[in-house]
């Protein structure tokens, strides 16, 4: 089955090693099947001096070398492959599952959120964990998760002035986004909870847990499970299944 | 050649020619600031051109011979100091044990490339021995130098074959950009702001980007869009909502969401390196 036919499709140089592709098929999770597609399709056939691509919701940069390959040629070859785009080209990706603790000490924001968005905890964390986010994108940081969409009952602004150090694996909202944190690092987002396990291991392959398209969903745990959790191995904490 | 490190100067690291391919999980390309110097450095003692070297940033390092070899310093604003003399500059030198190195500031410029002849036991992360920083984190711990550190390399007595490969360019501030994919929301008077005059470089500068002093705003319109995260790579120029361009650098981020008004041009980028706080440089926009 041939993808949608009606997304537009922009591409743009963007210095003279890169091209940018835009997508917009209508929705942000529409245009996002079609970025992952494109980028599935042109890591396939490995076209001969692209360097690197970077997916990120509806966008596609895509990097090359000028002394090996035309602008003009990758510009066909990416039109050429969305001409022919399946829906079957869209990465599956994998499906998690992952213990989280929205209490103190973790849950940073906890009494401004309640307050901003007039809910007790209890209702803010059962919202959060009700709903099953996308990976729209791995990046910024090295491991850092975007994912979305977050109920609008919990959409809210970033703080005005960012932390210095937001804790390594925080989980964290704003806008209509939500985010885990890979390193320790200065941030604006504000924190509901933490994962006992980090999502970026240098050592790991992939180094990455989470990649685009993956869908995750939170299940909160006590403090007490969460301690215990953190010193188990991460394979034995959380489980991965590829999606259907 | 084993080389020991007496100080290591302000931050001493291997690099080679980066990390391509690993940015949809959010690791930057990183590598050499200067490729080019990199290269010039490798050539000089006959490596391979992609061969990590020593990047030394701002004070260098005081090194102390322990087995024989070659090395060579490419780059601007340092000497390379055998037993005390001065060095020419742009050829190898010959080191023996017991000698000391010294890579001495010249106090105008910023980056240097020292390379070591032979091959190196550098531990490679994605294919990779260049050092990366991320906030407080060393994702490679071995690729960043300290005091006492031995840096040793298997000699293979290749004498540098004949090449055509020129000197590096000397640095410059004009740095040539193209439209980035957010030009159109900077009107004639935000151009005129960024473009064809000097900007000033402030702190805190560094491998991920470069600010500057700028204060530029985007076209009405378009001062209150919040942009959807998009590919970035080094040598973007971004406008944040406070009207400062930053020049995204080679350990920069991957995806940003500040508009993307320019693109410095890959061969600018290697001049970027030598930009220290407080220097000045222009942007010049080139036919695309």
């Amino acid at each position: 089955m041939t993808l949608s036919p009606a997304f537009k499709m922009a591409i743009r140089p963007f210095g003279d090693s890169a091209l940018l592709v835009d997508v917009d098929a209508g929705s942000t999770d529409a245009s996002s099947d079609i970025v992952m597609a494109l980028n599935a399709q042109l890591s396939r056939q490995r076209a001969r001096g692209i360097t690197q691509t970077t997916p990120s919701y509806n966008s596609l940069l895509v990097c090359f070398e000028p002394e090996r390959m035309q602008r003009s040629t990758l510009q066909g070859e990416i039109h050429a492959i969305a001409d022919t785009i399946n829906v079957k080209d869209i990465p599956k990706g994998n499906q998690w599952s992952l213990p989280a603790c929205f209490d103190a000490p973790y849950a940073l924001d906890r009494v401004a959120l309640e307050t901003e968005l007039s809910q007790d905890w209890q209702s803010i964390v059962d919202c959060f964990c009700a709903t099953e986010y996308r990976v729209h994108a791995v990046g910024f940081l090295p491991g850092f998760t975007y994912l979305g969409n977050l109920p609008d009952a919990l959409q809210c602004d970033r703080l005005r002035d960012p932390r210095a150090t937001v804790p390594t694996s925080s989980i964290a909202i704003a806008g209509t986004q939500a985010g885990i944190y890979p390193f320790d690092s200065p941030g604006g987002w504000r924190i509901i909870g933490r994962l006992p396990f980090t999502v970026f291991q240098t050592q790991a392959d992939p180094p990455a847990l989470f990649q685009a398209n993956d869908r995750i969903r939170f299940e909160a745990v006590t403090p007490k499970v969460f301690e215990a959790l953190e010193q188990r191995p991460i394979a034995s904490v959380i489980k991965q299944a590829t999606r259907r | 050649m084993k080389l020991q490190f007496i100080t290591s100067g302000l931050r001493t690291t291997t690099q080679d020619l980066g990390r391509p391919g690993y940015t949809h999980m959010g690791v930057p390309i990183g590598g050499a600031l200067d490729r080019s110097a990199m290269r010039y450095a490798n050539h000089l003692v006959g490596n391979a051109l992609a061969a990590p070297v020593l990047e030394v940033t701002l004070s260098g390092p005081h090194l102390h011979c322990l087995e024989a070899g070659r090395v060579a310093l490419v780059g601007s604003g340092f000497d390379l100091l055998l037993n005390g003399d001065p060095q020419p500059a742009l050829l190898p030198i010959s080191v023996n044990p017991g000698d000391e190195l010294i890579i001495k500031s010249s106090g105008n410029g910023c980056r240097a490339y020292l390379s070591v002849s032979g091959e190196w036991h550098a531990k490679r992360w994605l294919g990779s021995a260049s050092a990366l920083r991320i906030g407080s984190h060393e994702l490679v711990p071995g690729a960043v130098w300290t005091r006492g550190d031995v840096l040793e390399t298997q000699d293979r007595s290749v004498k540098p074959w004949p090449s055509t490969l020129l000197p590096p360019e000397p640095p410059s501030n004009m740095i040539k950009v193209s439209p980035g994919p957010e030009y159109e929301w900077l009107d004639d008077h935000g151009r005129s702001q960024l473009l064809s005059k000097r900007i000033r470089v402030i702190d805190p500068s560094n491998r991920v980007g470069l600010r500057t002093d700028t204060q530029i705003q985007l076209r009405e319109d378009k001062r209150r869009i919040e942009m959807v995260s998009s590919g970035v790579q080094p040598g973007t120029v971004q406008l944040t909502h406070g009207g400062q361009a930053i020049i995204l650098m080679r350990d920069g981020q991957t995806i940003g969401g500040y508009p993307r008004v320019l693109q410095c041009a890959s061969q600018s980028l290697d001049q970027l390196a030598h930009l220290k706080v407080g220097d000045e440089l222009i942007l010049s926009l080139i036919d695309s």
